[in-house]
């Protein structure tokens, strides 16, 4: 029997314009009164009421405009929405079947939140990473290295992008890496991509080596190098990837936005491993050394952004299970190093630092409820 | 099928492994993409080739459709693409 999932809700947008979402599958479509008032009908077996039924297809991928920009997937100003369609009821009913506010069979639509199995499999839902390759390849054709990149830095690869990297997390390590680093420490930068920070950490006096699988982003690395980095390619995480380290030559490790993907990786097939990597960070730390993980809060991909701008929520739809998100639990990710022998010295939720100069005031109030980054301080019991 | 489309998309197609068959319809109705012709990346670069030699943009729907699985069907979409000049 046809049926609205209990997974849809519709919010107020004025106007007789409601938007109504399928918080599972972030699919979301402009309804009128009269859409709401057909769901009814069909939900209570009666005859469909008068229309016409007018929607506004408003669905669209948000991260189109950033990693990090407005993750709702539809158009969030009224006055940019397209001019709504007028449909009569067996034409508003493909609409709502094609954006999953209306079921015909529960289990064959519970099947459809599972992986993708393919590039060209559009019948699962799949998580973010699988949702967000196959609309880089498919539909904008960007190629995800570069696209990914560009997320973060500027075109030069020397700054950071305006947006949440910079009022969240650089703003933070403005602060936090001076009061960090000491002059003449031994600082080893794990999964350091282009090594800005590596260079950052650098230019305050530390002896930097930034290690990362990818020779292209070293390359990068190494072209804007500060006095006092270095960098070598290495296969961090997988067993034997950093052997040609010797034992106990860093006062500091650090790492940021590497460590999730021991835990939601990108390739399930190909997991990098948290314990091997856990081992080695105990055994080149010195003693007294500490591990810096800078990652993702679990609150850090949070989507729908929903309510007044001065008042933001959102709908959360998972948290120990993670069928959609990119990190892992707060409890998986500590996990790995209390079993590794150590203990959690210092820990911070990251959000929207007060003070720096933003263009994007709903995010900025979204990343001052909803923390984004997490910063823990581990050394060795 | 117009001859110049589908001898194309069978010599692009064709260069990047054999597509099996004895008679034409069989080869038209090769699952190149489940039978492992192309990978997920070697797909996006069939596409961009295919795009690029016919002068046409595929949209998600043109790709999700199961026609588009086969050798004909990708011939069909091209056609109809570039009967409709996107």
């Amino acid at each position: 029997m046809p049926h609205v999932p209990r997974d849809v809700v519709a919010l107020p947008e004025g106007r007789g314009r409601w938007v109504a979402l399928n918080v599972f599958a972030r699919t979301c479509l402009g309804v009128s009164p009269e859409v709401i008032a057909l769901l009814e009908a069909i939900e209570a077996g009666e005859p469909a009421p008068a229309g016409p039924f007018r929607v506004w297809d408003i669905q669209r991928f948000s991260n189109e405009d950033g990693l990090l920009a407005d993750p709702s997937r539809f158009v969030r100003d009224p006055g940019l929405w397209p001019e709504a369609e007028e449909l009569d009821a067996e034409a508003a009913l493909a609409r709502l079947r094609k954006h999953l506010m209306l079921v015909d069979d529960e289990d064959a639509y519970r099947a459809r939140f599972a992986p993708k199995e393919s590039l060209l499999d559009f019948e699962h839902v799949g998580n973010f990473h699988q949702q967000l390759g196959q609309h880089l390849l498919l539909v904008t054709r960007d190629k995800p290295g570069p696209w990914w990149l560009a997320q973060k830095f500027s075109d030069d690869l020397r700054s950071i992008r305006p947006g949440a990297y910079d009022f969240v997390q650089r703003a933070f390590l403005d602060r936090y890496l001076p009061e960090r680093i000491e002059r003449g420490a031994d600082v080893l930068d794990l999964g350091c991509g282009i090594g800005f920070y590596a260079n950052a950490m650098a230019a305050l006096g530390a002896n930097v080596l930034g290690v990362d699988p990818n020779p292209a982003y070293l390359e990068t690395a190494a072209g804007a190098a500060t006095a006092g980095a270095r960098f070598e390619v290495m296969d961090v995480g997988r067993p034997g990837g950093l052997d040609a380290l010797p034992d106990a030559s860093f006062d500091l490790i650090f790492m940021t936005d590497a460590l999730l993907f021991y835990f939601v990786p990108v390739d399930p097939a190909s997991a990098p491993d948290a314990d091997v990597l856990v081992a080695d960070i105990r055994r080149l730390l010195r003693p007294g050394g500490a591990f810096v993980s800078l990652e993702p809060h679990p609150a850090f991909f949070q989507l729908p952004w929903l309510g007044d701008v001065d008042r933001p929520f959102t709908i959360s739809t998972e948290y120990l299970n993670r069928r959609f998100s990119i990190t892992g639990s707060l409890g998986e990710t500590i996990a790995p190093f209390l079993r590794g022998g150590f203990a959690l010295r210092r820990f911070e939720e990251i959000a929207a630092q007060p003070g720096y100069g933003v263009d994007d005031e709903r995010g900025f109030r979204f990343a001052s409820e909803f923390p984004l980054w997490q910063l823990m301080e581990l050394t060795k019991d | 099928m117009s001859v110049d489309v589908g001898r194309r998309v069978f010599e692009i197609m064709g260069a990047r492994g054999e597509i099996p068959g004895e008679h034409e319809q069989e080869r038209l109705g090769y699952w190149y993409l489940d039978q492992g012709l192309v990978d997920s990346m070697g797909f996006v670069e069939l596409v961009l080739e295919l795009e690029s030699e016919f002068g046409i943009r595929f949209e998600a729907d043109d790709m999700q459709a199961e026609d588009f699985r086969t050798v004909g069907g990708v011939i069909d979409t091209i056609e109809r693409l570039r009967a409709q000049g996107v």
